[in-house]
């Protein structure tokens, strides 16, 4: 980089232009509206108990969420956020006579530690007017294990995994097909293509500035 | 052990130890035949160290090590850096593997095959939904490719792989173990150089044999569709899809330092998963072992064997040396045919076998098989006979 510079300084300026039109290239894409939110923190110490059926969850990390509220069991988390984690979205999560804690959420996948041989109902918050097939989906544990559908876990109607009887860590996944619906504007949806594509023409252009300078001076008496 | 000092501290110490390093190497070495080697070997080391910067660096409130997961540095760099249209690292033209731990940079061939699926996220790619097509990943692929090769050519092959640096510890064994030193003949060399091309256009062409069924919907080669019971076949179906990635000598090297570290489940690399292939373990195979080893006894024998057939070296080559891209490549070997005298040392001491820096009259010398680690310039007996420069600017120069 400091190479870079000092070319670009021992030349004109042109290049320094170039190099300007860069980094605001640069911090232009790396800009993101974010809407406001009042969002409540959660640390790993919390415990989100389900009495009823004798379970509990908590999470190996801290986060944030809009809402948690327990309905029929079942803890329903709005907005949740996990720290080191750009995603945000909902996750509804019961535990039956375990005890389970939460290491990692994404739009299309959920990992777990289980403790205690019970019952899990999990939903990811997908829509559920869009039944997804259950090829789609996979539970896999840490040692790459991959459970049989109808035997370990079964999928529902509305898109809930129900995990029976599993211990350890286990990846609950959804491989998507298709291409998920992003509402950002083109220039962010590809902006790394956009960003890779500039910084080539720049290079080529500086390059080839440098190399006309350079066989300019050569022909200099 | 896992640190859990910020990165904020923990990366300037980092940049401040490779100066000082650097200065300090610069300011004592007293052999001038080795002084360039000498930095060249810290350079690798340090590049060792920030390409499996996941292995030295804490977690930051991340998981140590993900299983089957996206790792905590994909996180850091790939996913919440470049979002969700690039999580697999950032492509840098060196041989370092797509692991789930330790991800700074990642080894473009992988890249270009994988992303041939336009489906890559089954069954690969756990947790990632990509938000560009396998098209354009490639274009972000071959785009910084072609940049990286533009402004340093093959100075990464030289200076920064991990596999480069592998061959030049073996060389390192054969001095001190007085191994006889072996050449290949000028039109052996040649071959060899002209066999990248075939080696990676074949790998290219078989990733998309074996992945048609996901490509056109039908199936070339019975059995490459993930359907087995449980998915069990899905670890066959993601490695074939990669096809080189099942030959590449540097996949076991990779598992293995990350699993040495603990920052790799041991489990992974030592039982056995799967049989077409040899596979042993979920991420290298029978034949990967088997091409390290034949790259270890010829290495041994014959200096940087590796990377005169190294299809990544081939494309770096490619984009740095040969025209339209020389034209514009700013990092160049340079001789003065004014002040060479023939003498051959360049020749000799090349690693590669490289014959442009002796056969041409002057100029530009640099060609697809030197890999800018500047043996020659540090060897060469005459005043700025041989320099590198970037720019048009002298970089380091031969001298007396």
């Amino acid at each position: 980089m400091y190479l870079l510079v000092s070319a670009l300084m021992s030349y004109n300026k042109t290049c320094l232009l170039l190099l300007i039109v860069l980094l605001l290239s640069i911090s232009l894409f790396s800009v993101k509206p974010v809407a406001a939110q009042r969002a409540t923190q959660f640390s790993t110490g919390d415990i989100f108990e389900i009495p009823a059926v004798n379970g509990s969850i908590k999470f190996s990390v801290n986060g944030t969420y809009v809402s948690a509220d327990l309905v029929d069991d079942t803890w329903l988390f709005n907005n949740l956020t996990l720290s080191g984690s750009r995603f945000s979205g909902v996750l509804m999560f019961s535990a039956k006579n375990c005890n389970v804690t939460i290491h990692m959420f994404r739009s299309n996948s959920l990992r777990y530690t289980v403790e205690g041989m019970g019952e899990q109902v999990i939903n990811l918050g997908l829509n559920s007017s869009i039944q997804s097939h259950v090829s789609e989906w996979s539970v896999i544990n840490q040692d790459s294990v991959f459970f049989a559908p109808e035997k370990q876990w079964k999928l529902l109607p509305d898109n809930t995994i129900v995990v029976r009887e599993l211990l350890g860590t286990l990846t609950v996944v959804r491989y998507n097909y298709g291409y998920p619906v992003n509402e950002d504007p083109f220039y962010l949806q590809h902006s790394i293509l956009i960003l890779t594509g500039i910084t080539l023409v720049i290079t080529v252009t500086i390059a080839t500035i440098i190399k006309l300078k350079n066989r300019h001076q050569r022909r200099l008496p | 052990m896992v640190w859990e000092v910020p990165i904020s501290i923990v990366l300037p110490l980092y940049v401040l130890a490779a100066v000082v390093g650097i200065a300090l190497i610069l300011k004592l070495s007293k052999d001038k035949t080795r002084k360039i080697s000498n930095l060249r070997f810290y350079v690798q080391v340090l590049a060792i160290i920030v390409i499996f910067m996941g292995l030295i660096l804490g977690p930051f409130d991340q998981p140590r090590w993900a299983p089957l997961g996206v790792s905590p540095r994909d996180r850091l760099i790939g996913t919440d850096f470049l979002g969700n249209q690039l999580p697999d690292g950032v492509p840098i033209p060196v041989l370092a593997c797509y692991y789930p731990n330790g991800r700074t940079v990642t080894c473009p061939i992988w890249q270009l095959q994988a992303y041939t699926f336009p489906f890559w996220n089954y069954p690969r790619g756990y947790e990632v939904i990509y938000s560009t097509t396998g098209l354009e990943k490639i274009g972000i692929v071959i785009g910084s490719l072609i940049i990286a090769a533009l402004i340093f050519g093959r100075s990464f092959c030289g200076w920064l792989c991990p596999f480069g640096l592998f061959q030049d510890v073996l060389t390192r064994i054969r001095k001190i173990t007085k191994l006889k030193h072996r050449t290949f003949s000028d039109a052996t060399n040649k071959k060899l150089g002209q066999s990248r091309y075939v080696i990676i256009a074949t790998f290219m062409i078989l990733s998309v044999i074996f992945g048609s069924y996901y490509i056109f919907g039908t199936e070339l080669i019975p059995g490459t569709i993930a359907s087995g019971p449980g998915g069990t076949e899905a670890g066959i179906v993601s490695s074939i899809n990669e096809p080189f990635c099942l030959v590449c000598p540097m996949r076991p090297l990779c598992s293995l330092v990350e699993a040495g570290i603990g920052s790799m489940n041991f489990s992974y690399i030592s039982k056995i998963v799967y049989g077409p292939f040899g596979i042993i373990g979920g991420y290298y195979s029978s034949i990967n072992l088997t091409v390290l080893a034949i790259v270890i006894i010829l290495s041994l024998n014959y200096r940087r064997f590796w990377c005169r057939i190294c299809p990544l070296g081939a494309l770096t080559g490619l984009f740095s040396t040969f025209t339209p891209f020389k034209q514009v490549a700013l990092t160049k070997l340079e001789k003065d045919a004014q002040k060479c005298t023939k003498c051959g040392i360049c020749k000799r001491a090349c690693p590669t076998q490289a014959t442009a820096v002796y056969n041409k009259k002057g100029g530009d010398v640099t060609e697809s098989k030197c890999i800018l680690c500047a043996r020659c310039v540090e060897l060469c007996p005459y005043d700025d006979a041989l320099k590198i420069t970037f720019a048009g600017k002298s970089i380091v120069a031969s001298k007396i």
